[in-house]
């Protein structure tokens, strides 16, 4: 290439860059001035509420759809355990909430990373308060559908210059493997991890399950039963990703001074014995031993709510119905359960006893602020999973 | 760079590009690649022509029998009595769950332009290169790898090897044309998904106004995706001096099904031509061998497209349309302007209404919008939902088309070319600013990568 040639070419692209850089750098005033806050509200459910919230808030309550569940056959209250939390906390301890159905500890992780170094409104240490679902762990959760749509919202946690945030969305930079992509990954799960039974895995499981299928069983049992296998049937270690999100949480958290309080949501272990008698709920309560040992080793507190719908006795006879998806496992409670959950969280806090004359106050405090009946309806028939599952099924 | 190692470096840059994504894929590849070298020279060596037929069709036997297997294998086993049994095998299952969800990208490409290369060597058109690693770059081309324009060995080998020294003005164009692409494939395509999908996910919620609106955005969807990625994998090879084919030229200029194809996806369709159409019979012995040349390449390109009954549909429908326009419609109305129009016209929506199929999850749903489309729906039973397009979709879509079918006369670099400084900056300025702040937001990968 003859000298001038490569001038010419060096002259050519310098010259283009600098044009483009400074077009870049005045677009992104435009865009921040017009589109940016529209751009916000389209693609990113909670940004607006993160910088509010944390500037606001003593207690910042992070959690997914277990938080705002309600029950409209049964419900008489429809406080979130947010709210309940507030109730139980009183006026001088703000308690804010960043809620979404599908979110999970990375999410949480990135929202953390976000917020400045601030200190509480009131002088105290600011303090997080987690929700931690066992399921979150599993391939269902990790493998979601919905993931690449929650990884293109979690640009939006970040302090880079708004026009590059909308190029990384605009050019799918982010994780944003395809569904199909992401069912593969769950199958290939379900496949090969081993598990402490007899079938080995999670298909052999739900094909033995299909096998043993007979008339007399209920189909929507069956398809009830394969999704507890699938949505329980796993163990967590130590590289389980939404484990490391967990602990990266807790360091975060101890860098800028924050109390963190995880609470362990309690899944459904009523219909899970009684599909499966002891073979699922040993795999669910190792996972949930070996998360609190976890929890405890990176000096988190621990609010264990694990078994707290059984421990609970009002209407002992009812206690799968404390769970307001009766088909499906999930992590959605009633209100009694909210407000137990709430209750145990504040307790944590306050560092209360249950028979101080303070706890005792706050108790009342509470219930008269509510001033209805919290207890659900039993008279109103919820179409329930229950009788139709008493007998269990192949184990 | 030295001139030596531009190849090597070439190579490696598109092998790398293809194993970040999967590395077993990369090693597919690499397997067809070496089984193609050596096969052409197998049959080049030999003089017998019953050796030489063994040769090229052992390697176009087990190209396709690769392509099958991870294209094919799930749609033709179904739910089968040996997938459930392969299924259940730990040994055998990763076949069904590969096969189920995951195909290599543009594994239909690369096949396609290695056995061109296999038939080339064949026929006596091009004599096979010696050394298998430099086979390796003319079948993995990164611009061109994952979705055309399927390459000829003549024309890429010679350019991959040729003595190149950087020219500004392929600096120029090719910065245009991948600028251009990425207009076209996240500013257009990208916004007219976001539409096409809102539809599709609930078509049976939405208004017969919707469904027409839909399958029209369809048509330009699919259009400027796949023209968008062809001109960025043009602009990307022109960075490294390598000219590659136009992939379109102005498809809805045309007059006549026939010619549609001659400007679609021109790449795959002078493929087809040049190693089925006229090997099984062309247009040279009769009408009822026509019929059948025709029928069988469109069947097959149906398949290409995507291991799906929908696609068979869609490629028959296309053939048919093809015979009706060759054998009924003619050339009539082609000599003056509004008979053109009119022809310009049909020809479009032809190609709409069969994209219908090439956009349906299934057949179901593929005949459940053409019942939407003629009216036979129920409309009055819910209250039904309005697709609309927010106003920078229809400015893209406008912007696109007029620039790709009525300004320009040449292709898009050369255009931008010959214009003042001020307007060129103008039109750049204005494609980037569409690209960086209306670039869609949900993720549609290219149309293509999937075939």
């Amino acid at each position: 290439m003859k000298l001038s040639e490569k001038r010419n070419i060096v002259v050519w692209f310098w010259s283009r860059l600098l044009i483009v850089l400074l077009f870049l750098l005045g677009l992104n005033e435009v865009y921040k001035q017009t589109l940016w806050s529209s751009d916000v509200q389209k693609y990113s459910r909670v940004r607006n509420r993160i910088d509010s919230a944390f500037s606001a808030g003593d207690v910042i309550y992070l959690g997914e759809s277990s938080n705002t569940s309600f029950n409209p056959w049964t419900d008489t209250l429809n406080q979130s355990i947010g709210d309940f939390l507030q109730l139980y906390l009183g006026q001088n301890k703000k308690v804010e909430q960043i809620t979404h159905e599908g979110y999970h500890p990375g999410l949480f992780l990135e929202m953390l990373n976000l917020t400045p170094d601030l200190n509480s409104v009131s002088g105290s240490k600011k303090t997080i308060v987690l929700g931690v679902n066992m399921r979150t762990c599993g391939p269902t959760a990790i493998f979601s559908g919905n993931e690449a749509s929650n990884q293109r919202e979690a640009l939006f946690y970040s302090n880079r210059p708004p026009l590059l945030t909308r190029i990384y969305m605009g050019l799918h930079f982010y994780d944003n493997r395809n569904e199909l992509e992401r069912e593969r990954l769950k199958v290939q799960w379900w496949r090969t991890r081993e598990l402490p039974v007899k079938e080995k895995t999670v298909k052999l499981w739900n094909d033995k399950l299909a096998r043993n299928f007979d008339s007399s069983m209920h189909p929507d049992v069956m398809h009830m039963a394969g999704a507890y296998i699938k949505e329980f049937g796993f163990i967590i270690n130590d590289q389980n990703q939404r484990l490391l999100d967990l602990e990266k949480i807790a360091l975060v958290c101890k860098q800028k001074n924050w109390n963190l309080v995880f609470h362990i949501l309690p899944p459904n272990r009523y219909h899970a014995e009684r599909l499966f008698g002891d073979k699922l709920l040993s795999i669910m309560d190792a996972n949930y031993e070996f998360l609190k040992s976890k929890f405890k080793l990176w000096g988190v507190t621990v609010v264990d709510n694990y078994y707290l719908p059984e421990a609970n006795q009002l209407n002992a006879e009812n206690k799968g119905t404390f769970y307001t998806d009766q088909w499906y496992p999930t992590e959605h409670y009633n209100s009694v359960i909210r407000r137990a959950i709430a209750e145990n969280i504040a307790k944590t806090m306050l560092n209360e006893s249950p028979r101080s004359p303070n706890w005792q106050a706050i108790q009342s405090r509470v219930s008269g602020a509510l001033q209805q009946n919290n207890y659900p309806n039993w008279s109103i028939v919820m179409p329930l999973s229950d009788s139709l599952i008493k007998t269990g099924i192949q184990r | 760079m030295p001139q030596k190692v531009r190849w090597v470096w070439m190579l490696a840059a598109s092998y790398f590009f293809y194993g970040f994504w999967k590395i077993e894929f990369a090693a597919l590849m690499l397997f067809t690649s070496l089984l193609d070298w050596f096969s052409a020279r197998k049959l080049h060596q030999s003089s017998v022509k019953s050796v030489r037929l063994f040769w090229m069709w052992f390697a176009i036997s087990i190209d396709l029998s690769l392509l099958f297997l991870f294209k094919y294998f799930d749609f033709a086993l179904g739910k089968s009595w040996l997938a459930e049994s392969m299924y259940d095998h730990s040994s055998t299952a990763w076949i069904i769950e590969l096969g189920k969800y995951t195909i290599p990208a543009g594994i239909s490409f690369y096949t396609f332009q290695s056995i061109s290369y296999v038939v080339d060597v064949y026929r006596g058109d091009e004599i096979p290169e010696n050394n298998p690693i430099k086979f390796m770059l003319f079948v993995s081309f990164f611009p061109q790898l994952v979705a055309g324009p399927i390459e000829r060995f003549g024309k890429l080998h010679t350019q991959l090897f040729a003595r190149y020294s950087p020219k500004l003005e392929d600096l120029k164009n090719g910065g245009r044309l991948l600028l251009y692409g990425l207009f076209l494939k996240v500013a257009v395509a990208d916004n007219l998904a976001g539409v096409v999908d809102q539809f599709y996910q609930n078509h049976g919620n939405y208004t017969l106004a919707s469904s027409w609106l839909a399958t029209f955005m369809f048509t330009f969807q699919v259009y400027y995706d796949f023209f968008g990625y062809s001109l960025m994998a043009q602009g990307a090879g022109l960075l490294f001096g390598i000219d590659l084919m136009d992939n379109f030229n102005k498809p809805f200029l045309a007059g006549s099904v026939p010619e549609f194809w001659h400007r679609w996806h021109i790449s795959l369709s002078t493929w087809f031509r040049d190693y089925i159409f006229i090997p099984v019979g062309g247009n040279r012995s009769g009408k009822l061998i026509l019929s059948f040349s025709v029928l069988l390449v469109f069947f097959t390109s149906g398949l290409w497209h995507g291991a799906n009954s929908t696609m068979i549909y869609f490629g028959l429908s296309q053939g048919i349309l093809y015979l009706f326009d060759r054998f009924v419609v003619g050339r009539r109305g082609s000599e003056n302007p509004y008979g053109l129009f009119l022809r310009r016209l049909k020809t479009g929506f032809f190609f709409m209404m069969t994209l219908v199929f090439f956009r349906g999850q299934s057949l179901d749903q593929s005949f459940d919008v053409y019942s939407m489309l003629i009216g036979n729906y129920d409309y009055t039973q819910k209250s039904l939902m309005h697709l609309t397009a927010e106003g920078q979709v229809w400015l893209f879509l406008f912007v696109g088309f007029v620039f790709d079918h009525f300004i320009m006369k040449k292709r898009a670099d050369q255009w931008f070319g010959d214009q003042s400084l001020f307007l060129r900056w103008i039109v750049y300025l204005f494609m980037l600013t569409a690209v960086l702040l209306f670039g869609g937001a949900v993720n549609h990968p290219f149309v293509y990568f999937q075939f």
